[in-house]
């Protein structure tokens, strides 16, 4: 006998075992069986559930099934309302950014945009992201770039093709290629302290991301000596940039914060801090690319040599 | 067993646990079946090979046409399984009923869909533990309490489909043991 129904059975239940413990992903072929056997099946359910509306019991169904719609329709408008009132906190927030950066540089006219980050390139020795905002935008090469409003991020590259119709290349202030930065250590939100200088960045692909050494130039001059100013530099301390290489525009933009203090290797004497971005370049979903429409023009950052001559 | 007698009522029967059951249950929290007590009926009957092909079959049917979340795998098991256990257990026990009466349906119907709920239940708490097992959030007490509503709802329904059956009897040709021994005796 050909068909043994007893081997069968117990090698078809072997199998429905076996594919209950397959990962979902590996059983995911069941799915072309469900079509077939629904086919089979709904043609003589539908007349069936048609026979029971004549059912006295199917009045209470009814009713039942009405609450039920009117409940999911419920749950429905109450979830679209919470991502309303999400987007009506994101668009608030993102409104108080960017007025908080034109605050920092009145009297300019600034056109800015803010554009979703499309990604990062592969090379992670590279700290360039890829924004979707180009040329049909306005954005134009060198023009700065800065996420929450004051946080800066970097430049739009100048190199050659690095501007397209709908996309841009940003160097971020972390990558090797984005040259020197000076920027001015704020001692309280106000006072601005002692200038420093880009010295050397320091790498991470981890969680703690990116961090730039910065040598605290004034340091040693005789004033600072004489008023001690450069003891009052803490750990915390914000860093902005104060660099005649940048746009006016980006002047007083958050570099980041003071996350250790070592002295220079070959010069005790002289202090280094270390600067990490409030916001990781890397990691950032969104950023405001900033320039100016009449006023100034952006000064194209150099891939070599950056903003320092 | 006359198979294509089996196969057609079956189908009929599928078709009322699909189009039906949702319309009858209170507050679709608790769903009565028909192809249990339907299931029932044959294990009083039927030859045991025959049964368990019976229960693997309507068990593949309801697990390939239960509803799923849009993104999940259809899971191939939890009744087909459930149905083989409850199949095995009328087989242990149909010597001692009185297979002709609808009371024994019913109350043979009622502890075979509680383990065929519990089966279905076990097949499915493991496979939720899966990522992306079961495309929802399951809660394995929560599918126990209905899967108690439903087998208590499901005696209800074996009263209906041993009203149906019972006079049908003939027409699946069952090879009844009890009464071939009465006449080895005579």
């Amino acid at each position: 006998m050909l068909f043994n129904p007893r081997a069968s059975l117990i090698m078809a239940t072997t199998l429905v075992v076996l594919l209950l413990l397959l990962p979902p992903s590996l059983s995911r072929w069941t799915n072309a069986l469900a079509d077939p056997a629904k086919t089979l099946v709904y043609p003589i359910s539908a007349p069936m559930h048609h026979l029971l509306a004549f059912n006295p019991l199917s009045a209470v169904s009814t009713d039942a099934e009405a609450a039920r719609q009117a409940i999911n329709q419920r749950d429905q408008l109450l979830t679209q309302k919470l991502a309303l009132e999400r987007d009506i906190e994101r668009l608030q927030q993102m409104v108080k950014d960017l007025q908080g950066g034109i605050e920092l540089n009145p009297g300019l006219v600034v056109r800015q945009f803010t554009a979703p980050v499309l990604g990062r390139t592969s090379d992670l020795s590279s700290e360039i992201i890829t924004v979707r905002a180009g040329r049909r935008q306005g954005v134009e090469p060198g023009s700065v770039v800065v996420s929450r409003g004051v946080n800066l991020i970097g430049r739009v590259s100048s190199r050659e093709g690095a501007v397209r119709d709908r996309t841009c290349e940003v160097v971020a202030i972390t990558d090797k290629s984005a040259g020197l930065i000076n920027g001015v250590v704020m001692l309280d939100a106000l006072t601005p302290g002692p200038t420093c200088q880009l010295v050397e960045r320091r790498r991470s692909v981890g969680p703690s991301g990116s961090t730039l050494v910065m040598l605290v130039a004034d340091e040693l001059t005789g004033a600072d000596a004489m008023t001690g100013s450069f003891r009052q530099i803490e750990v915390g301390m914000t860093v902005r940039l104060q660099d005649d290489n940048w746009p006016r525009t980006a002047q007083r933009f958050v570099i980041g914060r003071i996350v250790s203090m070592e002295s220079k290797p070959d010069n005790p004497l002289r202090r280094l801090i270390v600067v990490k971005p409030e916001i990781d370049p890397t990691r950032v979903s969104e950023v405001t690319i900033r320039w100016l429409t009449e006023a100034e023009e952006p000064r194209a950052v150099s891939p070599t040599t950056g903003g320092r001559p | 067993m006359r198979w294509p007698a089996a196969f057609f009522v079956g189908w009929i029967i599928l078709g009322i646990d699909v189009g039906v059951a949702t319309s009858l249950s209170p507050g679709q929290r608790a769903l009565p079946s028909f192809a249990l007590p339907f299931l029932v009926f044959i294990a009083l009957h039927a030859p045991t090979i025959a049964v368990m092909w019976t229960a693997f079959l309507l068990g593949l049917f309801i697990d390939l046409t239960s509803p799923r979340a849009e993104s999940a795998t259809v899971v191939v098991g939890p009744h087909l399984l459930g149905f083989m256990a409850a199949a095995y257990f009328v087989l242990t026990v149909r010597g001692v009923m009185l297979r002709r009466r609808i009371v024994a349906l019913i109350v043979l119907s009622i502890p075979a869909a509680m383990l065929a709920g519990l089966v279905s239940v076990f097949v499915l708490t493991i496979r939720s533990m899966y990522p992306g097992g079961l495309g929802v959030e399951y809660s394995p007490l929560s599918e126990l309490w209905r899967m108690v509503l439903s087998s208590l709802l499901t005696g209800f329904s074996a009263a209906f489909v041993g009203f149906v059956m019972l006079p049908l009897h003939g027409i699946f040709h069952f090879h009844d043991s009890s009464r071939r021994m009465v006449g080895m005796r005579r």
